[in-house]
């Protein structure tokens, strides 16, 4: 299963949960491949650092993840496609509707917490995991 | 599975109307009536307005996209005026940086000057402030990622792109053709 997971910049959500689906489906033996992007991304820039502390707290390792765009060769070569935000999806849906078949929308959104303190990233992480957790990736 | 239907119909209406607002905002607030652009710069202001859907209230996002296609909106108003003899330079492909330095040396004689007139532009603005906006402009756009899709130079910021309304305003209000007469 080959699960793209996408938010705006690439830099804090998208990239935390790309790290908890890996977690996720090792924990249920599920074979998953991740990739992770933005629709509005940072050229040549790295993570965000609050974001690899909080994913270091429980063990995941998003350190060599940086920011890249959400390219046509992503949308095609994924299963699954994982909006943040509905808004994203929306987004990729009035590009292509025919994504719809992929597209797997999370309960509710989860806000961008670039620049904010670690609790924010924590929330967020926190969010990322429940919600992902409930997601069905088959 | 209608519901489903509706429900999809609704939030792309939604979305569409959204950035109808946002244009129309932009266009009433800088002065330019919305019929008097080319629908290829109207396609331009719509893109403009998805990426600022896409990209506000979002602090990790890169506005670059959105820098980008204001930009486009000015150069395809600006083509338009390419039209005018001895103004084709406005209609190539050079960057807006170089059309801007192209207006700057250019010389205009009367037939010019009537010719932008009969369009409805004050030849005041066209050669004399628009060189000077076009620059500012196309500084914004290349200090930002937006002129170069994103490959190397640094993000574009919100204030970045709140520059880029505020030139891209300035320009199309002075450039958009008012018809004959005006």
């Amino acid at each position: 299963m080959r699960v793209l997971i996408v938010c705006t910049g690439n830099t804090c959500r998208s990239p935390m949960a790309g790290g908890l689906v890996r977690k996720i489906a090792g924990q249920a033996g599920a074979k998953v491949e991740v990739r992770t992007a933005g629709l509005a991304h940072h050229a040549n820039t790295r993570v965000a650092e609050k974001a690899v502390a909080v994913m270091r707290e429980i063990g995941i390792d998003i350190s060599d993840e940086y920011s890249k765009p959400v390219t046509t060769d992503a949308l095609e070569w994924a299963d699954i496609i994982i909006p943040i935000q509905r808004n994203h999806g929306a987004h990729l849906l009035e590009d292509d509707p025919a994504l719809e078949r992929k597209i797997r929308f999370l309960e509710y959104d989860v806000m961008d917490p670039y620049n904010g303190s670690f609790a924010d990233y924590r929330e967020r992480r926190d969010q990322l995991e429940s919600l992902l957790s409930k997601l069905s990736l088959d | 599975m209608q519901d489903s239907v509706d429900a999809k119909i609704d939030e792309t209406t939604l979305r569409r109307k959204w950035r109808a607002e946002y244009v129309d905002a932009f266009l009433a607030q800088v002065g330019v009536v919305k019929n008097s652009l080319g629908p290829s710069t109207r396609k331009c202001l719509d893109d403009w307005a998805r990426q600022v859907q896409l990209v506000e209230a979002q602090p990790s996002a890169n506005w670059g996209n959105a820098i980008l296609n204001l930009c486009r909106a000015v150069e395809s108003e600006l083509s338009s005026m390419g039209k005018i003899s001895g103004l084709d330079f406005m209609k190539s492909k050079q960057a807006l940086g170089s059309k801007a330095q192209s207006l700057k040396r250019f010389k205009p004689d009367p037939s010019v000057k009537q010719a932008v007139t009969n369009r409805g532009i004050k030849p005041g603005f066209v050669f004399s402030s628009l060189a000077d906006l076009l620059s500012k402009l196309a500084d914004v756009r290349a200090k930002t990622d937006s002129a170069h899709g994103g490959l190397e130079i640094g993000t574009a910021t919100k204030k970045d792109a709140e520059e880029a309304r505020q030139l891209g305003g300035k320009i199309l209000v002075g450039i958009v053709s008012r018809g004959p007469g005006t």
